[in-house]
């Protein structure tokens, strides 16, 4: 809350209060309640001001405290805005001064160090032995690390090898599995072939099968035509021959009435004769016209009686025909209707023989489709094993390259051993009569420290890391 | 009657009645013919097929299978003999005429009682293998008659009964009555 409003509220209410115990005992001074309403409102006033008093002694009290304690964090608040903001503000300006002095500190570290390094120098041509032991430990550490570092590469570059030998072997193993899974394929496609060739034997069959039934419908229905064709024939034999029956029939009927006739004659000439007889002696001429045209009447009698028998015989043998004929009306009619059956036969045969010629088609190309894929899959596990082939050459040049990279940090190692020892020797060495002059030659010995030997060694070893390195990641 | 020598001819008329052949006179024969048509009088006996209607005539027609006692068949006779006699024209039924043939008859010695059978036969000679008996045409209307009188006598003693019986029956129903 801030200051002005509390201050001029505190204000505020002591002059009311003030002013209302004033009015009250100023209106009747001589009532008691308004004298007690009076002094009880002054005392509310006064105690107002006394707490206002306290609490602004607090705030300032804790302000002080804390600017004084130099305290990052704030404790606690003052209970006053303004108050509040200016300890932000003191915090922010101590932390900003801590970070300063930290950096100031630093920086007169590094210039002791500085300070130090360069009296060291200027120091060294008077004694050389704290410089060499300095450097003689660098070196110690530096060659500690590059050790450990070789090792965890030697220890990189043998889980390299491991995992290698693992890929190989499993490599070997894929390899193995896909030429035995290539030459299984290579069955089936030997199978297929095999299924392919009876397919399109079965497709040929079939086709023949169909067009044989087809030529077989056809002349079955021409059979047919003409097994109409016979039927007909014979249907109009047997009404010929039943024309003929009648005919023979009106025949015999004729005779018959000739045989009547000749009977009649018989009759007459008999009479005759019988007139002949009674009229005695003078009949006798007669007698023998009667006898001849009764001779004449028998004759014609056995004449029509010998057609008629004819005629009967004809008609017995053409009845017998139409009897004949009727059967093999009969049997047309039963051929006709096998034969019906039959063509309803061969047009499911045909229909059959279609659908089976469809059915190998689309088998055999199936069939042709299933090769083909399957010689792609051939090819296809025969690029898997040129590539595990391939995996294997890889892999083989990884274990090489392990090797080289195994004879590589041996031969860091060795260099590194060489260092060491001799550092070692140098700090564990007491510092005796130091020369006039900083001989590094004689400090650390023909390799390192002739001219720039430490420094082509620090190169060389340098370098082989980065070989290293880089092998490491083209292995990678 | 004309009495007809039947040595003075020898022209007989052959025929077949069944399964046997007779001959008859050829001069007492008027004319042969198909069987006409007949007309049945009832109440006679079956020698009498009938009286026929030729040539302006009635005539009665006789079945000669009843003479000879073979009796009435199935098939009818289907040939008619006409013949003479003083009382007319009269028919015999036969099964069929052969023709007029000259036969030399062999004459039986003794002849039957009028009115039957053997007196009808009077001869027999042989023709084409076959045995003909000769008849008598006045014998054989003898013969007819006295059957028919016979059959006629019966009938109207038969009547005479039945009119007897059926007054008595008559008689006794009014009295009853």
């Amino acid at each position: 809350m801030r200051i002005q409003t509390i201050l001029i509220g505190t204000l505020a209410t002591c002059i009311f209060l003030a002013a209302g115990g004033g009015l009250l005992i100023g209106l009747s001074p001589s009532s008691s309640l308004a004298i007690g309403l009076g002094v009880t409102l002054s005392g509310l006033s006064i105690g107002l001001a006394l707490w206002l008093h306290y609490k602004l002694r607090r705030g300032l009290r804790s302000l002080h405290q804390q600017i004084t304690a130099n305290e990052h964090q704030p404790r606690g608040q003052s209970g006053f805005l303004e108050l509040d903001t200016i300890l932000s503000t003191v915090q922010a300006s101590l932390d900003e001064s801590a970070n300063k002095a930290k950096l100031l500190r630093e920086e007169s570290d590094e210039l002791k160090a500085l300070v130090l390094r360069l009296d060291r120098r200027e120091t060294v041509g008077r004694s050389s032995a704290t410089p060499v032991r300095q450097l003689a430990g660098i070196l110690s550490s530096f060659g500690t690390q590059i050790e450990t570092d070789i090792s965890q590469i030697q220890a990189c570059g043998r889980e390299i090898n491991r995992c290698a030998d693992h890929i190989a072997a499993g490599g070997q193993e894929q390899t193995s599995a896909v030429n035995k899974s290539a030459r299984m394929i290579e069955s089936i496609s030997n199978f297929v072939d095999t299924v392919l060739e009876d397919a399109s034997a079965a497709n040929t069959s079939a086709q023949s099968t169909f067009q044989s039934a087809r030529d077989g419908l056809k002349e079955f229905e021409q059979l047919l035509g003409e097994l109409s064709e016979i039927q007909s024939l014979v249907s109009n034999r047997e009404k010929r021959l039943r024309a003929l029956g009648e005919h023979t029939r009106e025949i015999g009927f004729i005779v018959q009435t000739i045989g009547q006739i000749s009977s009649r004659t018989d009759l007459l000439a008999l009479n005759a004769s019988i007139e002949s007889v009674r009229a005695g002696e003078h009949g006798r001429g007669f007698a023998v016209v009667a006898q001849e045209v009764r001779s004449l009447a028998e004759q014609s009698a056995e004449a029509s009686r010998d057609v008629a028998m004819r005629i009967e015989n004809i008609q017995n043998e053409t009845q017998q025909s139409i009897a004949v004929i009727d059967d093999e009306h009969a049997q047309v009619q039963q051929v006709l209707k096998r034969l019906a059956k039959a063509a309803d036969l061969l047009r499911s045969i045909d229909l059959l023989a279609s659908d089976a010629a469809k059915r190998t088609s689309r088998l055999s190309q199936c069939t042709e489709q299933q090769l083909r894929l399957t010689q792609e899959f051939v090819d296809v596990m025969q690029r898997i094993s040129e590539t595990n082939r391939g995996s294997r050459s890889h892999v083989e040049g990884v274990r090489w390259t392990t090797k080289s990279l195994d004879k590589l940090t041996q031969q860091i190692s060795g260099t590194v051993r060489h260092i060491i020892p001799q550092s070692q020797q140098r700090l564990t060495e007491p510092v005796r009569n130091p020369p006039a002059e900083c001989n590094l030659e004689d400090a650390f010995g023909d390799e390192i420290w002739q001219g720039n030997g430490t420094a082509n060694a620090v190169d060389r070893i340098s370098h082989q890391l980065d070989s290293a390195t880089a092998i490491l990641q083209a292995n990678n | 009657m004309q009495q007809i020598d039947l040595t003075y001819s020898d022209k007989y008329c052959v025929f077949r009645s069944g399964d046997d052949r007779f001959c008859i006179p050829a001069p007492s024969i008027r004319n042969v013919g198909p069987r006409p048509v007949l007309c049945r009088l009832p109440m006679t006996d079956d020698v009498l097929a009938g009286v026929a209607h030729e040539q302006r005539e009635f005539f009665p027609v006789y079945s000669f299978r009843v003479i000879r006692g073979v009796g009435l068949q199935s098939q009818k006779e289907q040939q008619m003999l006409v013949l003479s006699a003083d009382s007319g024209p009269w028919g015999l039924l036969i099964d069929e005429v052969h023709g007029l043939e000259s036969l030399e008859l062999s004459l039986n010695s003794h002849r039957g009682q009028s009115g039957t059978w053997s007196a009808i036969c009077v001869g027999s000679t042989a023709f084409k293998d076959q045995v003909v008996t000769a008849i008598d045409s006045q014998n054989v209307l003898e013969f007819v008659q006295e059957r028919l009188s016979q059959s006629w006598n019966q009938a109207r003693q038969h009547a005479v009964e039945l009119s007897h019986t059926s007054q008595i029956e008559s008689g006794d129903a009014v009295h009853t009555g």
